[in-house]
């Protein structure tokens, strides 16, 4: 279960990553964001990645936590290239 | 000369990955199932229900192996994990006793020490050591070979980055069906979002076979291997029988001595030599789900008093380090979260090495004088891309379906299981040697997804722990294994379908070159 | 210029301007010459650490051994980065002549477990 709530962080936090890049905004929000947005999304993106790897090493220990952080950020960043390719499979549709 | 740089690393991608890809592919794909050898073996194993205990199932073999091999030099009893059921033994014949085949000398036992009554079979083990033995060939040049292809994904991989740093750039540029370019699309998704993966499996892959890729570092400060071997596990004495019979120690105690040492960690492993003799020893081993160092702690005990004896070395960062390095390889630490995380790296670093053979062919395919009459070379990678790609899982899928189909009693069952996959990956070969490669492509495909869908209906009609009545008793380990055969079925079917359609369309569409095709 | 020669290179072996005998002996390099001179790094490295830093000999073979891969990769991606084929073989030439002049010295001390 633990898995499951850092992977879904880990995607947050890759989508907030995105957001705070110029070029992507247009992907993930649809339109572009301010400056502050921008900050506050970097800002919550790297803390979610962080977050990830504190909530592993109180669960897990530390060593167990790196190995189980990469394996989440890794299937965090897959669920981001899956809603994307969705919603570009979406869009052409339409 | 950067750009002469990027060439050069774009070269050496290209080929180191092609040219041992093959054995790649399929170094990858067996050693994806093998996070889950337990649970495979146990599905091809059906007459095995419940869980065992570690500390009744030693004593149950013990009691097994003072019947059956008193006399033995070495008793060796490999104890079921929190996967599994069954306990494992082996024994090593008396001196002076002629040694006989595996099978007289190994069985498989249940809690009590009886043999347990299945089908003969070699499970998710089998796939495990095809990994790195492979099969039909010498154990030797199989590592060899595993070992070159092993060294050539790291070049590949290091090419690869430096090849391709832009992609990492636009990270979040990466997605699939950004026009005609799947397979590329395929190779940079798996290959860049997993590469911590890709990086790590391969680097300690390596280690796990280094003494016998890079002998010299241990030939420099020591005069040959035991010598190095006693300075680290501790020196390994054969002490001979002294003939005086005395009785073996009770093990169930020394177990627990043993787990109280390491935190309440389960034992692995029992090992006790000269039983029954007056020289006895009994070595425990730390299980290797304990902890992600593979190379266990072990506590060697007198046999007869059950006193400690002396312990290996206690290690230094480098050995440490190496331990470390062959858990994170093996992942027998990982519990059932990052176990599947495991899985699903391994899947898309199977899939990275797939798309990236394909690809070989889809971007010289627009180059080619008359694309209708390739050259052989062109031909003989397609065919063999055709062959591996979709005729390997083929195989895989044959290998589970001969699990449940071949007669029970049938003479040498477990080879004929093993022969069936590798029968299977022929027929694909051939079918793709005969056929245009435009047409096998999607009929090897359609024939993995029909094989992989066939296994959990066969497993239905054969046994009676199909889907349903495992999803009625909560079996989730038969239920997984089922539903992961369902998911394989869909990706192949998706596979067959797009390459049947890139059929119709002609090769027209793959000639749209992309300024992304033209650099790889 | 640079552009056809970037073409040729990506075409593959049937580019005629990479030059066969350029490969072949990037090939020689990157393979077996790589695996002698990675050898007698990874020996050198484990008598050192061994002998000259008093590492135990075991932890010093091991650490030679787990760096070895790295130094196998690196020198193969060299073999086909470096622009020019003779620096290429000089450089393997001259590092091989040194490790195993040193390994060679370093054995004659004896020390061998």
């Amino acid at each position: 279960m633990i898995h499951l709530l850092a992977v879904l962080l880990s995607a947050g936090a890759f989508t907030a990553l995105a957001l705070s890049m110029k070029r992507h905004q247009r992907d993930f929000a649809g339109r572009a964001l301010t400056e502050r947005e921008s900050r506050l999304a970097r800002t919550g993106g790297w803390s979610l990645v962080g977050l990830v790897l504190a909530i592993d090493i109180a669960v897990f220990g530390f060593g167990y936590a790196l190995v189980a952080w990469a394996g989440q950020l890794t299937m965090g960043a897959w669920l981001n290239v899956a809603w994307l390719c969705w919603k570009t499979g979406a869009s052409r549709k339409n | 000369m950067k750009e002469g740089l990027r060439q050069s690393m774009a070269l050496l991608h290209t080929w180191t990955g092609l040219l041992l890809g093959w054995l790649l592919f399929a170094m990858f794909a067996t050693g994806t199932s093998a996070y889950f050898q337990d649970e495979i073996t146990r599905w091809m194993q059906p007459e095995i229900t419940g869980s065992a205990d570690p500390v009744t199932s030693a004593e149950g073999a013990v009691r097994f192996l003072q019947r059956t091999a008193p006399d033995a030099t070495s008793w060796y009893i490999s104890l079921p994990n929190s996967r599994s059921a069954t306990t494992q033994v082996y024994w090593q014949a008396a001196e002076g006793q002629k040694r006989g085949k595996r099978a007289d000398t190994s069985a498989v036992l249940d809690q009590s020490g009886r043999e347990v009554s299945t089908r003969d079979t070699r499970g998710g083990y089998f796939l495990y050591r095809f990994h790195f033995d492979l099969h039909y060939i010498p154990v030797l040049w199989a590592r060899y070979l595993v070992g070159v292809a092993a060294m050539f994904m790291l070049v590949a991989i290091l090419s690869g980055i430096i090849t391709h740093k832009k992609i990492f750039a636009d990270f979040f540029m990466l997605r699939f069906n950004k026009g005609q370019r799947s397979w590329l699309d395929a190779h940079n998704v798996t290959a860049v979002i997993a590469l911590p993966f890709h990086l790590m499996i391969t680097f300690t892959g390596l280690v796990t076979l280094a003494i016998m890729y890079m002998p010299w570092g241990i030939a420099a400060n020591y005069a040959d291997r035991t010598a190095f071997q006693d300075a680290v596990f501790g020196k390994s004495v054969d002490v001979a029988r002294s003939g005086n019979p005395a009785p073996l120690v009770a093990v169930a105690p020394l177990m627990r001595t043993a787990s109280a040492a390491w935190d309440g960690k389960r034992v692995g492993y029992v090992k006790i030599t000269n039983p029954g003799d007056s020289t006895a020893m009994v070595n425990i081993a730390r299980a290797s789900e304990g902890a992600i160092g593979s190379r266990g702690e072990e506590i060697s005990f007198n046999g007869i008093t059950g006193r400690p004896a002396d312990h290996s070395m206690a290690k230094g960062a480098a050995l440490a380090t190496e331990s470390v390095m062959i858990g994170l390889h093996a992942g027998r630490y990982a519990e059932y979260g990052l176990r599947w995380l495991y899985f699903l790296s391994g899947l898309g670093g199977t899939i990275m090495v797939g798309s990236g053979l394909v690809l070989w062919t889809v971007k010289r395919r627009t180059k080619l004088p008359d694309p209708n009459h390739p050259h052989f070379g062109f031909r003989l990678v397609e065919k063999l891309n055709i062959a591996t790609v979709a005729g390997f899982p083929a195989g895989i899928a044959a290998y589970f379906l001969a699990n449940r189909l071949l007669p029970l009693s049938m003479a040498e069952r477990a080879d004929h299981e093993i022969n069936s996959l590798f029968l299977t990956w022929l027929a694909v070969f051939v079918w793709a040697v005969v056929r245009p490669s435009a047409r096998a492509w999607p009929e090897a495909l359609g024939l993995a997804a029909a094989l992989f869908a066939a296994v959990p209906v066969v497993n239905a009609l054969t046994t009676s722990r199909g889907l349903p009545a495992s999803l009625l008793a909560g079996d989730w380990l038969f239920v997984s294994f089922d539903l992961v055969m369902l998911v394989l079925a869909a990706g192949f079917a998706k596979g067959a379908r797009r390459a049947a359609r890139k059929r119709a369309e002609g090769p027209r569409a793959v000639r749209r070159k992309t300024p992304e095709a033209m650099a790889a | 210029m640079a552009k056809s020669a970037a073409n040729a290179r990506t075409t593959g072996p049937a580019g005629r301007r990479i030059g066969r005998w350029n490969v072949a002996s990037r090939i020689v390099a990157a393979v077996p010459a790589n695996y002698l001179v990675t050898s007698l790094a990874t020996a050198c490295l484990a008598r050192l650490l061994a002998h000259g830093l008093a590492v135990n000999p075991a932890e010093a073979s091991v650490t030679a051994t787990l760096l070895s891969f790295a130094i196998f990769a690196t020198i193969a991606l060299f073999a086909f980065g470096l622009r020019s084929v003779s620096r290429l073989w000089l450089w393997l030439a001259v590092s091989g002549g040194v490790l195993g002049a040193a390994l060679w010295l370093s054995l004659g001390m004896g020390g061998r477990l």
